[in-house]
């Protein structure tokens, strides 16, 4: 009896032993899911919004800028333009007061909470916040490492799961009959204008060498002479009137 | 206001069919004849491995030279008489029922006659015999497609057959123009 107790005991512990991530949780997991996903997601957008910025750039220099050329329209386009110069501009002057209201907001801190420092009531949190921001055994380093540590497995996980879906999205859609049929139709239809190509190029080539041989030894060139259809239709006439 | 149509080269349906057209035609045929000659070929000596009669013959032979020998001319006359069958049955058997031999459809050609029908089973055997003619003078009897005014081979000639193409062929204008600047161009 007590063998089998110290046995549960030992198993119990085992069980605490193992480290949180050895065990599935379906949050965590969802979790390094979604912040995995917005994290790609936000550089993918990023990456895409340089890209069509510099397309987007060399494409006005080459074109230069645009002409009114419509007099009467020149009004509305005025106000349009104006809307769209404001949102820009309102973007830029909302970001500059932003930096000055942190700017002012740690002013207006360190004037208050300096002297606060030396009320002895206060003196305790300053040491707090201070152990909290410069100590190396604070909380704080312990969070930067688990982040570091969780964004590179969120960034996998998403990448995974990105790569994972559009495979099993391509292999059900390989197995979709009408697709089948769409891409067989496609294939004859390669197939079908190769040998329309390589048919094409035989006729020109055809002509060209005919027109060759027949200019080496002084004939007519093809365009002067009868067609088939003419041909056999006088050939068939003089058939017939011979019978 | 929606662009034009562009203007298409004339079609040349219906029109005679050239040399290299006709060439290449061939060239398919005799690569479809050559490989199933060879298939079959090495079909029936897997069934005759098969059966151990290679063997028997090898027996045959060590026994009576003479025996040997002529069950070996025998049996090459067999494989030569079938060959030559074949070949000739393949092109005459084609042009009979449809006017074209694969090759000939995948290039779009038809044989026609004079009243732009089928050939019948004498004309198809006379202008297979006519291959003859045109190819001993060093083929010039093909070459002679190159000059004549229908674009007909000595072959043609003799049994009055004519050669067209059946598909909307037209002339690639712009390459042709390329191909004379590069050609004069050289010379």
């Amino acid at each position: 009896m007590s063998h089998n107790n110290e046995s549960k005991k030992q198993d119990n512990q085992a069980e605490r032993r193992k480290s949180p991530e050895q065990e599935f949780s379906a949050v965590r997991t969802l979790s390094r899911l979604l912040v995995g996903g917005m994290l790609e997601g936000a550089d993918e957008v990023i990456r895409r919004l340089q890209q069509w910025e510099a397309a987007n750039r060399s494409l006005a220099e080459g074109k230069g800028e645009p002409v009114a050329e419509d007099g009467e329209d020149k009004e509305v386009e005025h106000l349009r333009y104006a809307l769209i110069g404001m949102l820009f501009e309102s973007q830029a002057r909302m970001r500059n007061r932003v930096e000055r209201l942190s700017r002012r907001t740690n002013r207006l801190l360190s004037k208050v909470l300096d002297p606060a420092a030396e009320n002895p009531y206060l003196k305790f949190i300053n040491f707090r916040v201070k152990q909290l921001l410069w100590d190396e055994e604070s909380p704080l380093e312990r969070w930067i490492e688990i982040g570091r540590r969780e964004e590179k497995r969120s960034r996998t996980m998403a990448r995974q799961a990105i790569i994972g879906s559009v495979d099993e999205f391509i292999a059900h859609l390989s197995h979709n009959p009408e697709l089948q049929e769409v891409v067989q139709q496609q294939s004859v239809g390669l197939a079908s204008e190769l040998i329309d190509e390589v048919r094409e190029r035989t006729v020109t080539v055809d002509t060209l060498v005919e027109r060759f041989a027949r200019s080496f030894f002084r004939l007519p060139p093809r365009e002067e002479l009868l067609s088939a259809e003419d041909t056999i239709k006088s050939q068939n006439n003089h058939h017939d009137a011979g019978h | 206001m929606a662009p034009p149509p562009p203007i298409l080269p004339q079609s040349l349906e219906g029109e005679y069919a050239g040399f290299v057209s006709r060439l290449i035609a061939f060239m398919v045929d005799i690569i479809i004849i050559s490989s199933t000659i060879v298939i079959v070929t090495s079909l029936s000596g897997l069934i005759l491995q098969f059966f151990g009669l290679n063997d028997i013959l090898a027996a045959a032979q060590s026994k009576a030279e003479s025996f040997g020998i002529a069950l070996a001319y025998v049996l090459a006359a067999i494989a030569a008489i079938s060959s030559t069958a074949f070949v000739v049955g393949y092109f005459i058997f084609f042009w009979v029922m449809t006017g074209q031999t694969p090759g000939k459809a995948l290039m779009g050609l038809r044989i026609i006659c004079l009243d732009g029908k089928h050939l019948s089973l004498t004309r198809a055997i006379r202008r297979y015999l006519a291959y003859w003619v045109s190819a001993v003078p060093f083929f010039f009897g093909f070459l002679w497609i190159l000059l004549d005014e229908q674009r007909q081979g000595w072959h043609d000639e003799i049994a009055g057959t004519y050669v067209i193409y059946s598909w909307h062929a037209r002339v690639d204008e712009k390459w042709l123009e390329e191909l004379l600047r590069r050609i004069e161009g050289k010379s």
